[in-house]
């Protein structure tokens, strides 16, 4: 089935919002380097949404959804937990594409923006100069 | 990892959160992985896990069925089931209970939290196998619980009741008098220990508790006199000074002996109350006694109730160098030294039950062989008798 317009065009903006996002598990000595593989993971997740979307399985789309709802948070990224959440509940419904779309745009949005270590630490290797 | 450490299976079918789980339990234990239901069901008989941490929304078989088969079958019904899952309601955590979950985590989790949980399920899954070892703890029952902490129970308590009657049998081996004095003295302390809860100052000081620790403390008052030697102890004449001090002395061995074993079984209330007995039973209210010369309040009351019981029996019975006095001369002996030797508010309820004790000294000199222990009265047949 061809994509609706506005997932196309959904699927195609790119990253936009500036204000990264951070784990407030970041610094934990146990824990960083966990949330750090889960940053990196991130797009391959970004991906499979994408994907799912523009096949307009809504089930499978719920199901990854509803892993993001709960890792998210675990994780500690909080932000995306109820994010997350709309979109499994508005695809699970079945409701409107519109709405469903609108719910996984605000979630890719935010996912974008997710990043390791902590504003300290991120703002450090900014200024690093490339090699 | 331990080879001996305890086992669990991570079920979920997002490997992000599998991980996360194995990072905050492979340090402690044991772990393995499942991403279906189907997978962990087959996984169960060979990994053998004592906790299954458990997904509820996966592709196939679901959480909630995967749990209900763990417990449909013998010999895995017995697994602790966690379910961690990112459903949230209320409807959908009590599906999960009766599924046969035994807790509920929801996702997201916070991380150290969840491993104090799975912490306290092992300490929680240990103590039952303790008291109701059934293998995988399947057969575990509240019920079966209750009747093995009733037996245990039962069990403390008479191995207290055989310790005492141990300990009891060493004094009176020691004791110039014979086991009767020690029955007698029991006797007269709890009707007089009963008086006092009955009503007076002393009444929100004593409680069934008190009542029983007294019961089981008393006979103890003179153990320390297995400290003291023959030449002393038996000798059929006065005592010189040094010898009374030596004698003296018995209080304090007597309250060690007691100090050591209490320090050994800290729950053993009455142990506590024998101490103070075996230190305090020859203190004065007016400050004269020993060994601490306390006065008044500051002597235990166990210990002052003892006291006026064992002076009570000390008069009314034969002694090598004495007759028997009648009760009614030891009733006068003991009202003239209240407030002097004797607490007045004890004299006062010694006097309440004067019928009372003088009825159980005429009855244990008829039964003069009942001998302390077994054979003994309980605190209620005694309670009875002196009604």
């Amino acid at each position: 089935m061809k994509p609706d317009p506005s997932t196309a065009e959904i699927i195609a903006s790119g990253s936009t919002s500036p204000s990264p996002v951070y784990s407030r598990l970041a610094a934990d000595p146990m824990l960083g380097e966990l949330v750090d593989l889960f940053v990196q993971e991130m797009p391959d997740r970004l991906n499979a949404l994408k994907v799912q979307a523009t096949s307009r399985d809504w089930g499978q789309l719920a199901r990854t959804a509803h892993q993001l709802k709960g890792a998210g948070g675990s994780y500690g990224f909080d932000e995306i937990t109820p994010c997350a959440a709309r979109l499994e509940a508005a695809a699970r419904d079945a409701q409107q594409d519109e709405t469903i779309l609108l719910a996984l745009d605000e979630l890719l949005s935010l996912c974008r923006r997710v990043r390791s270590g902590t504003p300290q630490t991120d703002h450090y290797l900014q200024q690093r100069p490339s090699s | 990892m331990a080879g001996n450490s305890k086992k669990i299976l991570i079920v979920d079918d997002d490997a992000t959160t599998r991980r996360l789980l194995r990072s905050l339990l492979e340090k402690e234990y044991c772990v393995a992985e499942a991403s279906t239901g189907e997978q962990a069901l087959a996984m169960l008989a060979g990994f053998a896990p004592e906790l299954v941490m458990l997904d509820i929304v996966m592709p196939g078989v679901d959480g909630y069925e995967t749990c209900s088969r763990i417990r449909a079958n013998p010999s895995s019904c017995g697994i602790q089931v966690i379910m961690v899952s990112a459903k949230s309601s209320r409807e959908e955590q009590s599906q999960a209970f009766a599924a046969g979950a035994d807790d509920y985590v929801v996702k997201p989790f916070d991380p150290y939290e969840l491993r104090a949980r799975v912490r306290l399920h092992f300490r929680l899954r240990s103590a039952l196998d303790t008291i109701a070892p059934t293998g995988a703890g399947g057969g575990f029952r509240v019920d079966t619980y209750c009747d093995c902490r009733e037996a245990y129970a039962q069990s403390v308590t008479h191995v207290q009741d055989v310790t005492v009657m141990a300990l009891t049998k060493v004094a009176e081996l020691r004791d110039t008098e014979t086991g009767e004095h020690l029955v007698r003295m029991r006797s007269y302390a709890q009707i007089i220990a009963e008086e006092l809860f009955r009503g007076g100052p002393y009444a929100d000081r004593i409680d069934r508790q008190f009542l029983e620790d007294l019961y089981r403390a008393s006979p103890l008052h003179d153990i320390g006199k297995v400290g003291i030697s023959d030449a002393i102890l038996l000798k059929p004449a006065r005592l010189t000074p040094d010898e009374f001090e030596t004698m003296k002395q018995h209080t304090i061995i007597g309250a060690n002996i007691l100090d050591d074993v209490a320090i050994g079984a800290p729950d053993i209330s009455f142990l506590g109350m024998a101490t103070a007995v075996a230190r305090f039973h020859h203190e004065r209210f007016d400050g004269r006694g020993y060994p601490g010369g306390l006065r008044g309040t500051e002597i235990p009351l166990p210990a002052r109730i003892v006291a006026l019981a064992d002076a009570f029996d000390a008069i009314t019975s034969i002694r090598p160098y004495k007759a028997a006095q009648a009760a009614t001369v030891a009733m006068g002996i003991i009202q003239g030294d209240s407030g002097n030797h004797f607490d007045p508010v004890i004299v006062e309820a010694f006097l309440q039950r004067f019928d009372t004790l003088v009825s159980v000294q005429k009855q244990t000199q008829c039964h003069a062989a009942v001998a302390i222990g077994a054979n003994s009265l309980l605190p209620e047949q005694l309670a009875a008798a002196a009604m």
